[in-house]
């Protein structure tokens, strides 16, 4: 009977305890990876890494936002190439993309054709909603290119309970290959 | 007990150990509906937008060929009256669009609000979009229902939570206007919300676990799995039964039928 009364007493409380307390827009950092580490996934192992900065035309600004369909507010793009016998390997680009109140850090990781190599988190500033760093949401990136949709219900799936984050990762990885395919590959010759 | 009340509760316990699976199992599918949509999403074929239930529909006042059309899947742009449509791009998914305005007094502004995910506009006759900031997150329950623009190019949004209004000076600033800036019209209605998600979304949260935390999940997920293994098993276990006992059956049968002759 004690027992029977414990259980249900426990109950009660998990049901009116406040299990979303948590749900405050309090800042709550959390770094996964350190910039060399997300190179090291993102890029071949053993290939010298090196940054350039992009910096597109008005043009080629406004082609990107087009499409895009929204606003880049940035006017610079640093990109980390890395070479293989002079020629690139890869590139990583670190988006910073608004997520349901702060940014999450990510790189984009693209085969040297544009297609998607590596998507990883690198900062993740909520307390909810970072399972978006999991293989299983991340992995549906890997080698799609600018020609795809890269759009939650289109050829991407979110992921419960993280929605937001989902479309945020989403955005960023669409970014960084239209980025590429307006910038990159259009330059004949890419130099740091 | 009577045959009678054995056969009666074997089928009350098949009755019932199917309602246990359906439970279990809308609990497993509403706790990674991700995984559903896998198997539920239309191919990109199927997105003919006139095809789709139509919940907003707008002509560019300043190009009469012009037309934006809101639908549950998506955002579509015509430039030829309707003949073609291509998909509007955001950096969201365009999804449960309920309303499409334009500015009158601005060429190439519009409005779009998506139910569950915001407000957008753009100055390009709908190319480029951008948000704009409300005094609520749309993902946290209160939802967006119906958007009008004065002729000072003023918002009234309508919510869950009650009616907005934008100033027509702040809404027409280049950029978009601060979440402060828009103000209430009348009583603030309580919305549903994740911190107060009302009676349904109660029980929704009972069924799928997360009324206990984020560990509910898991938890739920795990139970889920086990009823299932249960009523199978059961179910399993009901069959080889019936299974030995017609055999049986059979056996004494065919045995009795050898002894006869004899």
């Amino acid at each position: 009977m004690r027992r029977t009364v414990a259980i249900a007493a426990l109950l009660a409380f998990s049901i009116s305890s406040p299990a979303r307390a948590d749900d405050a827009p309090s800042v709550y950092e959390r770094v996964y990876l350190t910039l060399p580490q997300a190179l090291r996934i993102a890029l071949p192992a053993g290939d010298p890494v090196e940054p350039f900065t992009l910096l597109p035309s008005a043009e080629e600004h406004h082609a990107i936002e087009r499409r895009l369909g929204r606003r880049v507010p940035e006017d610079r793009f640093t990109v980390h190439v890395s070479r293989h016998d002079g020629r690139p390997s890869g590139y990583a680009l670190v988006m910073d993309e608004q997520g349901k109140y702060y940014p999450i850090t990510f790189i984009v990781g693209l085969k040297p054709d544009g297609h998607v190599r590596e998507v990883a988190v690198m900062v993740y500033r909520e307390r909810r909603g970072d399972a978006v760093q999991r293989r299983r949401f991340l992995d549906q990136f890997l080698d799609k290119s600018a020609d795809d949709p890269l759009m939650v219900n289109r050829d991407l799936v979110h992921l419960t309970g993280a929605t937001v984050s989902s479309w945020s990762i989403a955005a960023g990885v669409k970014k960084a290959t239209v980025l590429f395919d307006a910038l990159i590959r259009s330059r004949e010759e890419v130099r740091p | 007990m009577t045959p009678t009340l054995l056969r009666l509760h074997r089928w009350l316990g098949l009755a019932t150990g199917l309602l246990v699976l359906v439970a279990a199992l809308t609990a497993l599918g509403l706790n990674h509906r991700d995984l559903l949509h896998r198997f539920t999403s239309p191919p990109a074929a199927a997105r003919d937008p006139l095809r789709q239930t139509i919940r907003a529909l707008a002509v560019d006042p300043t190009r009469a060929r012009s037309l934006l059309l809101g639908t549950d899947d998506g955002l579509y742009r015509s430039t030829d009256a309707g003949l073609h449509w291509e998909e509007a791009i955001l950096a969201v998914p365009a999804e449960h669009v309920v309303a499409i305005a334009f500015d009158p007094a601005v060429p190439g502004r519009v409005y779009t609000a998506l139910e569950a995910i915001g407000l957008y506009r753009s100055d390009d006759h709908g190319e480029i979009w951008e948000e704009v900031p409300l005094p609520f997150q749309p993902a946290e329950g209160t939802h967006l229902r119906a958007l009008a623009v004065a002729g000072d190019g003023g918002l009234v949004l309508s919510t869950t939570a009650g009616l907005l209004r934008l100033p027509g000076a702040i809404a027409r600033a280049t950029n978009p206007a601060d979440p402060a800036s828009w103000l209430a019209v009348g009583p603030r209605q309580a919305a549903a919300t994740e911190e107060h998600p009302g009676l349904e979304g109660w029980l929704y949260a009972l069924h799928d676990g997360r009324v206990w935390g984020t560990w509910g999940v898991p938890v739920t997920d795990a139970v889920s799995l086990a009823l299932v293994a249960l009523v199978l098993s059961g179910y399993a276990l009901v069959g080889v039964r019936a299974f030995r006992v017609r055999r049986a059956a059979r056996r004494s049968v065919r045995l009795r039928e050898e002894v006869a002759p004899a």
